[in-house]
């Protein structure tokens, strides 16, 4: 099912930008074709035309079906995150240590997604943040905490994205990773 | 009878041998690095929304591996020169604007800092303004330049 519900999403997704990428290249882009039709003659023309609009629509094609299958793809439904070295902690052993300050939870996913829901006590840093950011955000931590990042699921990669961008852009050394992320919190309640 | 000047087509093979070369590394390498992709990306600060962000590194690395191979083949000349010119256009825009805004970031084309660590400067925004610019030149050279097969071919 969840092969399924992906397919669906991705080809909504990749028919709506084929008919933005098209209509783009249609207004914009046509001058080219149209100079090289007019030295080449009207048919060849026409053929370069439909040649020049499947190049992004094959593009878009191949990456959706790259991304899909690629274990850190953006689309994957066959994720094997590697943790990268980084330490895996369970909710029960991190809201504790959180709730009394000993550490410092960081939800990894965009400051929209953040928004709408987040863990209690987390503060937002998304993984795709510039390092400008992320300087500015260690600045204002005490980086001799322990700092636990989450995101979505147990097989989302946005938490060892920014974990690693931490370790290597500012020396954060203390990180762990929070197991299950989101979903496995939410499965934990009651 | 009058013959045609014989032309040397070796300056456009090396144009194109280069041209084709540089883009079909870049995209196998983007193709291996998806998160640094898109955190590329996002870098250069554009008002994208995030799905957008996500198909353009999304596309990116196929559209550049297809226009290497086609440029190293001379597939269908005409259309792959002018998704060159587009695409060297738009990098040379884009990594132009990153250098006036004084962005330090890493270009997200291709890194040659595996080579010799010195062509790290390559990847920053001025390195890549200015590789964007010489391959500009090498593109905008075939597209004058290059000599035509007959037409009705492409």
């Amino acid at each position: 099912m969840r092969f399924l519900d992906q397919l669906v999403a991705n080809t909504s997704i990749l028919i709506f930008y084929d008919l933005f990428f098209t209509f783009t290249i249609l207004f914009s882009e046509c001058y080219l074709l149209l100079y090289e039709s007019l030295r080449m003659g009207g048919i060849s023309g026409m053929k370069k035309f439909l040649l020049f609009l499947a190049f992004p629509a094959v593009s878009l094609g191949l990456g959706a079906a790259w991304q899909s299958v690629h274990p850190l793809g953006y689309w994957s439904f066959r994720k094997t995150v590697p943790s990268d070295g980084f330490a895996r902690v369970t909710w029960g052993e991190t809201a504790s240590k959180v709730g009394t300050g000993e550490w410092l939870l960081i939800d990894a996913r965009t400051e929209e997604e953040f928004q709408r829901a987040h863990l209690p006590g987390a503060v937002s840093l998304p993984s795709h943040s510039f390092p400008e950011m992320i300087v500015f955000f260690v600045e204002e931590q005490d980086r001799n905490k322990t700092a636990v990042i989450y995101c979505d699921t147990a097989e989302c990669d946005r938490s060892v994205e920014l974990a690693r961008r931490l370790r290597d852009e500012v020396g954060w050394t203390n990180l762990r990773i929070l197991d299950g992320g989101m979903l496995g919190w939410k499965r934990s309640r009651p | 009878m009058e013959t045609e000047p014989a032309v040397n087509h070796l300056p456009f093979l090396l144009a194109r041998m280069l041209l084709g070369g540089f883009f079909l590394a870049a995209g196998v390498q983007k193709l291996f690095l998806p998160q640094q992709t898109l955190s590329s990306v996002y870098s250069y600060q554009l008002p994208l929304p995030d799905s957008l962000a996500v198909l353009v590194a999304t596309a990116l690395p196929w559209t550049e591996i297809l226009l290497g191979a086609a440029l190293l083949l001379r597939l269908w000349p005409g259309v792959t020169l002018a998704w060159t010119l587009l695409l060297l256009v738009l990098f040379l825009g884009l990594t132009t604007m990153a250098w006036a805004r004084g962005l330090a970031i890493d270009c997200g084309c291709l890194d040659l800092s595996r080579i010799h660590p010195s062509l790290k400067v390559l990847s920053t925004p001025g390195g890549a303004a200015l590789r964007n610019l010489v391959l500009l030149g090498f593109a905008v050279g075939l597209w004058f330049c290059q000599p035509r097969r007959s037409a009705g071919k492409f």
